[in-house]
């Protein structure tokens, strides 16, 4: 995929649903997938780089932001931080496309459709740390799931 | 020097895919989608693309080797920065690694280092850099001649018409660029970024390192700085460029514009067939930096359009996918053909 196709939006209800939801919840889930599916797969040195450092994921459409931060080489979730090192927005859809690896982040950024906010080295430390990854069983999983969303992806 | 050299290239040979390589699944997925060669750099300086995550360590690096080597593919290693008098033992190090992990070649600016490799490494196959910046043919027969180099880079500085001749007089391969962001002219001779960052690409491996790259949201509009230098300021429907001085917007004499370059994408498609028969060996692609899914789109489509004119050149068409699959994962989102392409002239 590309920046040519559009995104899709979740509907406009669950994000006004998501903005009254308490955001410890949906971090503590987020960080434990991070930590079943990445946590072995980042490189020690990254992960000593990344110690402390605490994160922010906006999904605008979902009207949620997950915060999490890198504690003894694990993900933690926190509730809340006054300055994240680094805080990416986009929509739930593009954050998918990005984990399946079917967008290319540049091109997300270029258009405007992913925005990253802080500290820019750290911001490529992480981008290049995920593109060395492979994680071909979550990957399967999600273009499964997004061609079930949308049938006319290839 | 002899600069009359003889003109052995055959026409009409069908032309090497050359694609880029940041972390070994780029790698794979340049081999998968039909790469001839795939060129990537170590994780430091030695490369003209040194940034944080990004690259090769000796392990990653041997295991993409075997993959490529497997399916029929070659790698290249880029050595294609210049060592200094303090770092030389570095560069050198980094040449004799890539000999002994088995690399098809390497490809180098500096003439010292193709001194060194041609020396101590004499079956090592030598690729001169587009970093040596060399733009004729009796440059290009001056390092066949002293270092053995078997194919050459030529700089995006050249029109159509330039490049012949170049291809005609040189027994070299020359290797020119088919896609990817454009660079400032002159290259392996730009400082530019050292006035904002203290650090030059070809002593460091980056035109924009992150650590002086800043960018701000303020009101209605997305900052890029440079070591504090305001590089551009994009409005809510312009698309951001990579922040490097070069394709900096600035103003001059009370205009604002972009002084050296343009925000865009090379892309020479359409120039397939004419690459082909004046002799070019091979269509490089831009873009070590880029994701494994830039690869994949880009490496898929070329490939294609390389065997449709291997196939049949007078019949070569691009395709409206091709461009449409290309215009997605373009920098500024506009393709030109660069300095292929001289009305002026």
């Amino acid at each position: 995929m590309t920046a040519a196709h559009a995104a899709r939006r979740l509907p406009a209800p669950l994000g006004a649903v998501g903005r009254r939801l308490p955001r410890l919840p949906a971090s503590i889930a987020f960080a434990t997938g991070l930590n079943l599916t990445l946590r072995r797969k980042f490189p020690a040195d990254v992960l000593e780089r990344l110690e402390g450092h605490t994160f922010a994921i906006v999904v605008e459409d979902a009207g949620m932001e997950l915060l999490f931060r890198v504690r003894g080489r694990r993900f933690v979730p926190v509730a809340r931080a006054a300055e994240p090192v680094l805080r990416f927005r986009a929509v739930a859809w593009d954050y998918a496309a990005l984990a399946a690896r079917e967008a290319d982040p540049d091109t997300l950024f270029f258009n405007r459709r992913l925005v990253v906010e802080g500290d820019t080295e750290i911001a490529l430390l992480v981008k290049n740390t995920l593109d060395t990854i492979d994680i071909p069983r979550t990957r399967g999983l999600l273009r499964r799931a997004m061609r079930v969303v949308d049938p006319g992806r290839r | 020097m002899n600069a009359a050299v003889p003109l052995p290239q055959p026409a009409a040979r069908p032309m090497k895919l050359v694609c880029p390589a940041g972390t070994p699944p780029a790698l794979r997925i340049a081999v998968d989608n039909g790469a001839d060669d795939v060129y990537l750099g170590f994780k430091d300086e030695t490369n003209a693309r040194n940034f944080a995550g990004l690259n090769f360590d000796d392990k990653s690096l041997r295991e993409g080797i075997d993959y490529a080597h497997r399916k029929g593919a070659q790698v290249l290693v880029a050595l294609n920065t210049y060592p200094q008098p303090g770092t030389w033992r570095k560069w050198q190090a980094a040449v004799d690694r890539a000999a002994a992990l088995g690399v098809d070649a390497i490809i180098v600016a500096d003439a010292g280092l193709l001194a060194y490799a041609a020396k101590t490494h004499p079956r090592l196959r030598l690729h001169l850099s587009v970093q040596g910046s060399a733009t004729s043919h009796e440059a290009i027969n001056f390092y066949h001649e002293h270092f053995g180099i078997r194919r050459a880079v030529l700089p995006r500085v050249l029109s159509v018409e330039q490049a012949e001749k170049v291809v005609s007089r040189t027994p070299v391969e020359i290797e020119v660029f088919g896609f990817g962001s454009l660079s400032i002219m002159v290259e392996g001779r730009c400082a530019l970024s050292s006035y904002a960052t203290g650090e030059s690409p070809n002593t460091h491996g980056g035109c924009s390192p992150a650590k002086a790259v800043r960018w701000q949201q303020v009101p209605n509009a997305l900052e890029s700085r440079l070591g504090g230098i305001l590089i551009d300021r994009f409005g809510e429907k312009d698309n951001p460029g990579y922040p490097t001085l070069c394709r900096g917007r600035f103003v001059v004499n009370g205009d604002t514009y972009y002084p050296f370059e343009e925000p865009t994408s090379l892309n020479t498609l359409e120039l397939l067939p004419r690459l082909q028969a004046m002799g070019v060996a091979a269509i490089k692609i831009e873009g070590r930096q880029r994701s494994p899914v830039y690869v994949e789109t880009v490496t898929r489509v070329w490939r294609e359009a390389l065997d449709d004119c291997a196939r049949s050149p007078e019949r070569f068409r691009v395709r409206p996918a091709w461009q449409e699959a290309l215009a997605g994962i373009s920098e500024g989102r506009q393709c030109t053909l660069g300095a292929y392409h001289r009305p002026w002239k």
